[in-house]
C-alpha cells in the first residue's frame, strides 16, 4: 500500500464514522409542546423529516401535535405513532392536527408511514 | 377547557346583523369571546366546555332569527380518501411525465456518435435536464432529510447518481487533470439519465399498483348517492344527500340504490345488500325493517324513515373500519421496520468501504468509484417497507367484499394462528329462531284423519292469538307453506293460553255456532284435558330425543298430529365446521343449552366436543380453561351482543350477525354475512395475507442481502442495479394484489 491508499484508507474510514455519528447519534433539536388551554400543542413542520425531532411534553395532559406537511412527496404523507394507536394521512401543504393524551412516561417514536422519517415523544413527569 | 369553534351562519346582509349575532353570542354564559365575520358569514366563539354546549350557541345564534349549523365534526373516511386520491393522481401525472423525459433522455445518450468532439458536451446538457428537472426531487427530498439527521432511499439514490454526475461533469470540463493522474476521463451520462429514468418508472408503476389496493374503498365510497327523494308536504323533492334530515321520508323506487339509512314505512320490496354484507341472495324488506344506504332497492318501491346519516350511517362504519384497519400495523412489520431505521446509514457505510477496498486492492479509482454507486443504487429500503403495509390494504379489501371486517393488522396477523374455534350455537350454528322442522299425522282407521298443511293451519288458528316464541314458529311454518293468513284463517274464539302447557281455543263453525275443541301443547296439558296421545306418545319422545319441542295438536279429545319444534341448523353450518376442521382447528361448541339439545346439534354439524348449560358469565371462563394460559390461540364466534365479554376475552373474536346490524366495534373480524362459511372465509384470508407478507419480506431481505455483495463484488453495472431495484418494489406490491384473486 502506497501513501495514497493509506490517506484513502484513513479518509473512508472517518467518512464511515462520520456518517454513523451524523445519523445515529447526532443530538436533534428538542422542543417543549406549548401549555395552554389544558392542552399541550406544538407545530411540527413535515419536510423530508419531522421539525422538531424531538418533542417533549409532561404525561397526563392532552397533546396536539399540529403537522405542518410542506411537501408532496409521498414519502411524509403518513404520520405514526404506534404506541398511540396513531396513523393518520397527511394533506400536503395543510395543517393536521394529531390528539393524544400520554398515559405513560417515557420516549415514543413518531414515525413516517415506511419507517423511514423519525421523530420522538418525549413523556416526562 | 376552553375551546373555539367556528360557526357558518346564514341570512346576515348588514352590519346590523352582525352585531346582533355577536352580542347575543357574547351573551350567553360560558362565552369567552364572540366575534363574527360578516363577509365570512360565520362565527369563531371562544367558550368554555361543559359550562356551554356548543348546541347552546347554535340556540343563542337561532334566536336572533338567523340559522346556523356546526360544522362538520369529524371528516368522513370518504372525505379523507378523496384527499389522498387527488394528491396521488397528481403525483402520478408529474412521475409519468419525468419518467418519459429521463427515458427519451438516456435512449438519445446511446445513439448518438461515440467519437463526436462534442459528444460529452451534448450528454452534458441532456443529463442536467433529467438531474435538474426529472430527478430533481431525489436531491430536494434528501438534503431536507439529511437536514433532519434522517437517511430514506431519495439519500441512496441522491448520494449515486450525484457522485456519477459530478465525476462525469469534472471529466467534461477538464479531461486533462485526468489524463495527467493517468486516469481515463470516462463518462458516465448515459448510466445517469438511466438510472434516473428506470427507477422513476418503477416509481411510476409503484404509484398505479398502490392505488389497486384501496380500491375496495374507494368502491365502498361510489355506493353513496349523492341526491336522495323526500317526501315533503306531500310531494316528491330531489335534494342532496348532505340535505337530508334525521326522521325526513324518502322515496326508493325499483331499481335505484338506497339514499340512506332508514327504516320502512311503507312498500316491500327485495334488497341487494351484497354489496355491504357479500350476502348474494337479496333480502325481503317490509314495514318496520331497516334498510341501509348503498344498498340497491330490486323489485317494489319503498318509502323510509332516515334513521342514521353520515358519518354514523352503516356505509361510513364500515369504510371507517376498513380505512383504520389498513391503517394499523401488523407486529410482523416490527422486523422490517428495525431493519429501515437503520438501513441507509449502513449502505452508505458499505459503498464507502466498498470504494477504499476496491481503490486499494488495485482497481481503476473510476472502477472503485462506479462500483460503489452501483451499492448505493441496489439498495432498496422501499420493498421491505411496503411489503406489509400493501398485503394489510389489499386483504381488508378484499374482506370487505366476503362481508368480512377485519379490525387491522394485529387482528389479521393473531387469526392466522389459530388454533382452537369456539362457536355459540344460537345464532351462530343455528338460525336463533325456532321453526317447525317436521309434522307427525295421526293414523287413523281410514289412514290420517288431517293433511299437515291443516293440522299446520289449525295450530297457527290458535297459537295466531298467542304471544309464546314457539306459537310464533307455528304461524310462520303455515304463512312460509302460502297457507292462510290472517282472516283466511281458520276462526276461533274462547282462546285461553295456559303457562308453560300450550293453549286452547274453540272453533267457530258455519253460522257462529261452536265448533270443535282445539289443544295445541305439552304432554301436561293432554293429561290436563284427559286426551290420550295414543300412538303419538312413541313419535313425541323420538322428536325429544332429537332435541326437537314436541307439540300435539288434538281436535276434542283426538290428537290429529305432532309438531316438532327446533331451532334448525344454518345453512352451510355443517359445510363451514368440516372446512374448519380441514383447516387443522379444534371446533368446540359453548352454550347455555341443556345437553340433550346441545349435543343432539353437535351430532347433526359434526362436532366432537362440547360444553353445554354455560351461564353467559361462565363463557368467559370457559374461553380462558381453553386458553391454557396463553399457549392456545383461541378464536370465539359469537353474536356481538350476547356474547361480547366471551369475545373480547378470546385471542380473535368474530362476530357473527345479519347484514349491517352486525356489532362491527364489539369483536376483531366482524361477519356481514350471518354465515359460519364466511368464519372459514376469515381464517383463510388471514393465512393467505401472512404468508403473502412473510413472502414479500422474504424477498425484500434476500434481494437486498444478495444484491448488496454483488453489487460489492463489482458483478452488477449501476444501471442494471437500478433495474433491479425498481422492480423490486413492484413485485412486492404485485404480490400484494395477487390477494385480490
Amino acid at each position: 500500500m502506497n501513501t495514497i491508499d493509506w490517506i484513502v484508507l484513513a479518509a473512508g474510514t472517518a467518512a464511515i464514522a462520520w456518517v454513523n455519528w451524523y445519523f445515529f447519534l447526532a443530538q436533534r433539536p428538542a422542543a417543549r409542546a406549548v401549555a395552554s388551554g389544558g392542552v399541550q400543542s406544538i407545530d411540527v413542520s413535515v419536510k423530508g423529516g419531522y421539525d422538531p425531532g424531538v418533542i417533549r411534553v409532561k404525561r397526563g395532559t392532552p397533546v396536539r401535535l399540529v403537522f405542518d406537511r410542506q411537501e408532496t412527496s409521498s414519502c411524509s404523507e403518513e404520520v405514526v405513532i404506534p404506541a398511540f394507536s396513531i396513523r393518520r394521512f397527511l394533506p400536503p401543504y395543510q395543517k393536521t392536527a394529531v390528539e393524544l393524551t400520554p398515559d405513560r412516561s417515557g420516549t415514543f417514536d413518531i414515525s413516517c408511514g415506511m419507517s423511514m422519517l423519525h421523530a420522538k415523544l418525549l413523556v416526562e413527569d | 377547557m376552553s375551546k373555539t369553534i367556528t360557526i357558518p351562519i346564514r341570512g346576515m346582509h348588514c352590519a346590523a346583523c352582525q352585531s346582533r349575532v355577536q352580542s347575543a353570542l357574547a351573551g350567553t354564559p360560558g362565552v369567552s369571546d364572540a366575534s363574527v365575520n360578516l363577509m365570512l358569514n360565520s362565527a369563531t366563539v371562544t367558550y368554555d366546555e361543559p359550562a356551554v354546549l356548543p348546541e347552546k350557541l347554535l340556540e343563542s345564534i337561532r334566536a336572533t332569527g338567523y340559522d346556523a349549523e356546526l360544522p362538520k365534526a369529524e371528516a368522513t373516511p370518504f372525505g379523507d380518501q378523496a384527499s389522498q386520491d387527488e394528491a396521488h393522481a397528481a403525483e402520478l401525472r408529474e412521475l409519468i411525465a419525468k419518467t418519459t423525459v429521463s427515458l427519451v433522455v438516456a435512449a438519445i445518450t446511446v445513439l448518438l456518435p461515440m467519437n463526436a468532439t462534442w459528444r460529452p458536451w451534448v450528454l452534458l446538457v441532456l443529463t442536467s435536464v433529467v438531474v435538474g428537472w426529472s430527478g430533481r426531487h431525489f436531491y430536494t427530498r434528501a438534503w431536507r432529510a439529511f437536514r433532519h439527521h434522517t437517511a430514506e432511499m431519495n439519500t441512496l439514490i441522491a448520494v449515486g447518481t450525484g457522485a456519477a454526475y459530478v465525476y462525469s461533469v469534472a471529466a467534461t470540463v477538464a479531461p486533462g487533470f485526468f489524463l495527467a493522474h493517468g486516469v481515463q476521463p470516462e463518462l458516465y451520462y448515459e448510466a445517469v439519465a438511466a438510472i434516473i429514468g428506470l427507477i422513476l418508472l418503477g416509481n411510476t408503476f409503484e404509484a398505479r399498483a398502490k392505488k389497486q389496493t384501496t380500491a375496495a374503498l374507494r368502491a365502498l365510497a361510489g355506493l353513496q348517492p349523492k341526491t336522495v327523494r323526500v317526501l315533503r308536504d306531500l310531494r316528491e323533492l330531489e335534494i342532496p344527500i348532505e340535505a337530508l334530515e334525521q326522521g325526513d321520508i324518502f322515496v326508493v323506487r325499483p331499481g335505484e340504490r338506497i339514499a340512506a339509512d332508514g327504516e320502512v314505512v311503507s312498500g316491500s320490496s327485495a334488497v341487494d345488500e351484497s354489496m355491504l354484507t357479500g350476502e348474494s341472495m337479496p333480502v325481503a324488506k317490509a314495514k318496520g325493517d331497516r334498510v341501509a344506504g348503498g344498498t340497491i332497492n330490486r323489485t317494489g318501491a319503498l318509502k323510509a324513515r332516515a334513521t342514521t346519516l353520515g358519518a354514523d350511517s352503516a356505509l361510513a362504519r364500515i369504510a371507517k373500519l376498513m380505512r383504520d384497519a389498513q391503517a394499523s400495523r401488523a407486529p410482523i412489520q416490527n422486523l422490517a421496520d428495525r431493519v429501515s431505521r437503520v438501513f441507509v446509514p449502513v449502505v452508505i457505510s458499505i459503498a464507502i468501504a466498498v470504494f477504499v477496498g476496491w481503490f486499494i486492492v488495485g482497481g481503476t479509482p473510476v472502477h472503485a468509484l462506479v462500483t460503489a454507486i452501483s451499492v448505493l443504487i441496489i439498495a432498496c429500503p422501499c420493498a421491505m417497507g411496503l411489503a406489509v403495509p400493501t398485503a394489510l390494504m389489499v386483504a381488508t379489501g378484499k374482506g370487505a367484499r366476503l362481508g368480512v371486517l377485519i379490525k387491522g393488522g394485529e387482528a389479521l396477523q393473531r387469526a392466522h394462528e389459530i388454533d382452537v374455534v369456539v362457536l355459540d350455537k344460537t345464532g351462530t350454528i343455528t338460525a336463533g329462531k325456532p321453526t317447525v322442522v317436521e309434522v307427525f299425522l295421526a293414523p287413523g282407521p281410514e289412514g290420517p284423519a288431517v293433511d299437515a298443511g291443516a293440522v299446520l293451519s289449525l295450530a297457527a288458528a290458535v297459537e295466531s292469538l298467542s304471544e309464546h316464541p314457539l306459537a310464533d314458529a307455528i304461524v310462520r311454518a303455515v304463512e312460509e307453506r302460502g297457507g292462510p293468513k290472517g282472516k283466511e284463517r281458520i276462526q276461533v274464539r274462547d282462546f285461553e293460553a295456559r303457562a308453560g302447557r300450550g293453549a286452547v281455543a274453540r272453533m267457530v263453525a258455519a253460522g257462529g255456532a261452536d265448533g270443535k275443541r282445539v289443544a295445541i301443547g305439552n304432554a301436561t296439558l293432554l293429561r290436563e284435558l284427559d286426551i290420550d296421545p295414543g300412538e303419538m306418545r312413541a313419535r313425541a319422545t323420538e322428536l325429544a330425543d332429537r332435541a326437537r319441542t314436541p307439540v300435539y295438536v288434538a281436535l276434542d279429545q283426538r290428537v290429529v298430529g305432532v309438531l316438532g319444534i327446533a331451532d334448525p341448523v344454518k345453512d352451510g353450518a355443517t359445510e363451514a365446521i368440516a372446512s374448519l376442521e380441514r383447516m387443522g382447528l379444534e371446533v368446540v361448541m359453548l352454550t347455555g343449552d341443556s345437553r340433550a339439545t346441545a349435543h343432539a346439534i353437535a351430532r347433526e354439524v359434526g362436532i366432537d366436543r362440547v360444553v353445554a348449560e354455560v351461564l353467559p358469565d361462565q363463557k368467559v371462563e370457559e374461553i380462558r380453561r381453553l386458553q391454557a394460559g396463553g399457549t392456545r390461540v383461541v378464536a370465539m364466534v359469537g353474536d356481538g351482543i350476547n356474547d361480547a365479554p366471551a369475545l373480547a376475552q378470546a385471542d380473535v373474536g368474530l362476530a357473527i350477525g345479519t347484514g349491517t346490524d352486525v356489532a362491527i366495534e364489539a369483536a376483531d373480524v366482524a361477519l356481514m354475512r350471518g354465515d359460519l362459511r364466511s368464519a372459514v372465509d376469515a381464517i383463510a384470508l388471514a393465512r393467505r395475507t401472512m404468508r403473502a407478507m412473510r413472502q414479500n419480506l422474504f424477498w425484500a431481505f434476500i434481494y437486498n442481502v444478495v444484491g448488496i455483495p454483488l453489487a460489492a463484488a463489482g458483478m452488477l453495472s449501476p444501471v442494471i442495479a437500478s433495474g433491479a431495484m425498481a422492480f423490486s418494489s413492484v413485485s412486492v406490491v404485485g404480490n400484494s394484489l395477487r390477494l385480490k384473486r
